[in-house]
């Protein structure tokens, strides 16, 4: 831990901003998520998902998941809103 | 040959199955799930792993079916059907030939060429390639009379621009060039041939300008050539036209103007007034006393000559156009150097002469 925040202090920034290991990418046609722990409810319009730094949400419409596995999770359809609870 | 293997499971947790999949690493894709069955994908390569999670939470109905490019074919057929026939509709206009257009205004040409292409099977469904029409190129600028050709494939049509004639324009030899007006040369060209006349020289209407005989000094005789050249010269042109007072109206008014001519022993005294002026209408003649000295009156009625004077007028303008017009249509395209009208007057009528000095093409084509 004091490594993460001597390098945080070097790049004068957070640590969570350094070491985030939860990386999304949000475009038009759909989300990826990378750091995925734990699935916690699909639907069409509602995708919600556990990371090391909390939960994440996703609103959208005919949400699908075209790709799962390997703490990653790509999500297709019209995504509204990318919600992230308790970082 | 095997891509992957899809997978559809019925009354499950889906939820907690991907939980599985994500815990245990394993890739699934193209998810569908709807609320009592879902589909997935994995690569031939997790088939066991997924099997093994799959018997070890118990679930029933379980579909596995393996996609390889059989299967891919059988449920794609008609689409890659459909696709293959497109492609071979592109690309066939490509390569192929439906349609050969000769574009080549001699008729006599056209069969000539015809015949080439016929050596060349280029009439439909052929393909030609770019060695091909470099040789047929080649093949139809071999034609006699054929100047340019050019072989250019536009879609499923083969285009073959080519200009040129079978039968050419033969010129007619000829022996001289004779003058056709008389003047003074002032310009000569002699592009074939021996010139009898120089600038200056005065010709009159036949006299030979141009001979079609040159000496050969290699062979120490004359030879016969066509006679080829323009000779230009001055040359006088005289136009006459009359103009007539033929058709000219005198419009009558109703004013009597009296002459009055006294004479003595018949001998005029005085005029009266000039019947140009006046038409006649009334004489009278009174005589004076013993004395043989009389008095004619003559009654005249006024005539409107302004009209008479203006139309002769118009009608020379119009003659002088007239002249200018012959003028120049005799002048064939040589360049007026000077202009002269002469106006002559006769009895009734008029004469204008047209006198220019010209320099034009006295030499015959």
């Amino acid at each position: 831990m004091a490594f993460k925040k001597e390098i945080s202090e070097i790049f004068n920034l957070p640590v969570g901003e350094v070491f985030s290991t939860v990386h999304i990418v949000w475009t038009d046609v759909g989300v990826y998520i990378e750091g995925v722990k734990k699935i916690l409810g699909i639907s069409g319009e509602e995708v919600a998902v556990t990371t090391k730094e909390g939960e994440v949400k996703i609103f959208g419409k005919n949400l699908t998941i075209c790709e799962l596995g390997g703490n990653s999770l790509t999500l297709s359809g019209r995504v509204d809103t990318v919600q992230r609870v308790g970082v | 040959m095997k891509f992957f293997v899809e997978y559809s499971i019925e009354k499950l947790n889906f939820t907690k199955l991907l939980n599985t999949f994500n815990r245990e690493e394993i890739k699934i894709f193209s998810i569908k799930y709807t609320e009592n069955t879902v589909t997935f994908c994995s690569k031939l390569s997790e088939k066991n792993n997924i099997l093994a999670i799959l018997n070890k939470s118990v679930y029933n109905n379980i579909g596995v079916t393996t996609i390889s490019p059989k299967t891919i074919w059988e449920k794609n057929m008609f689409s890659f059907i459909g696709i293959l026939i497109f492609l071979v509709i592109a690309y066939l206009p490509m390569v192929m030939v439906f349609d050969c257009r000769i574009l080549c205004t001699d008729q006599e040409l056209t069969k000539e060429i015809q015949v080439v292409l016929e050596d060349y099977q280029l009439d439909s469904w052929n393909t030609v390639s770019k060695e091909q029409e470099n040789l047929l190129e080649k093949d139809i600028m071999k034609i006699e009379g054929v100047s340019f050709c050019e072989v250019s494939k536009k879609g499923g049509k083969l285009y073959l621009e080519v200009k040129g004639s079978l039968s050419p324009n033969v010129k007619e030899q000829k022996d001289c060039i004779i003058a056709t007006k008389s003047g003074i040369i002032t310009n000569m060209l002699v592009l074939s041939g021996t010139p009898l006349v120089a600038i200056g020289d005065y010709v009159e209407v036949g006299d030979v300008l141009i001979d079609g005989v040159v000496y050969s000094k290699e062979k120490d005789k004359f030879i016969k050539v066509n006679a080829e050249g323009s000779v230009l010269a001055e040359s006088t042109l005289e136009i006459k036209e009359n103009i007539y007072e033929n058709g000219i109206v005198f419009s009558k008014t109703n004013e009597t103007a009296i002459g009055r001519e006294v004479s003595f022993f018949n001998k005029v005294l005085k005029n009266a007034k000039s019947p140009f002026e006046h038409s006649l209408q009334e004489k009278s003649t009174i005589t004076v006393g013993v004395l043989p000295f009389t008095i004619t009156t003559i009654k005249y009625t006024k005539c409107d000559y302004s009209f008479y004077e203006s139309n002769f007028q118009v009608e020379e303008e119009i003659c002088r156009e007239k002249l200018m017009m012959q003028e120049i249509a005799l002048a064939s395209g040589g360049k007026i150097i000077s202009r002269e009208f002469v106006l002559e007057e006769f009895v009734g009528y008029k004469t204008i002469t047209l006198k220019s000095l010209v320099e034009m093409k006295i030499s015959d084509d």
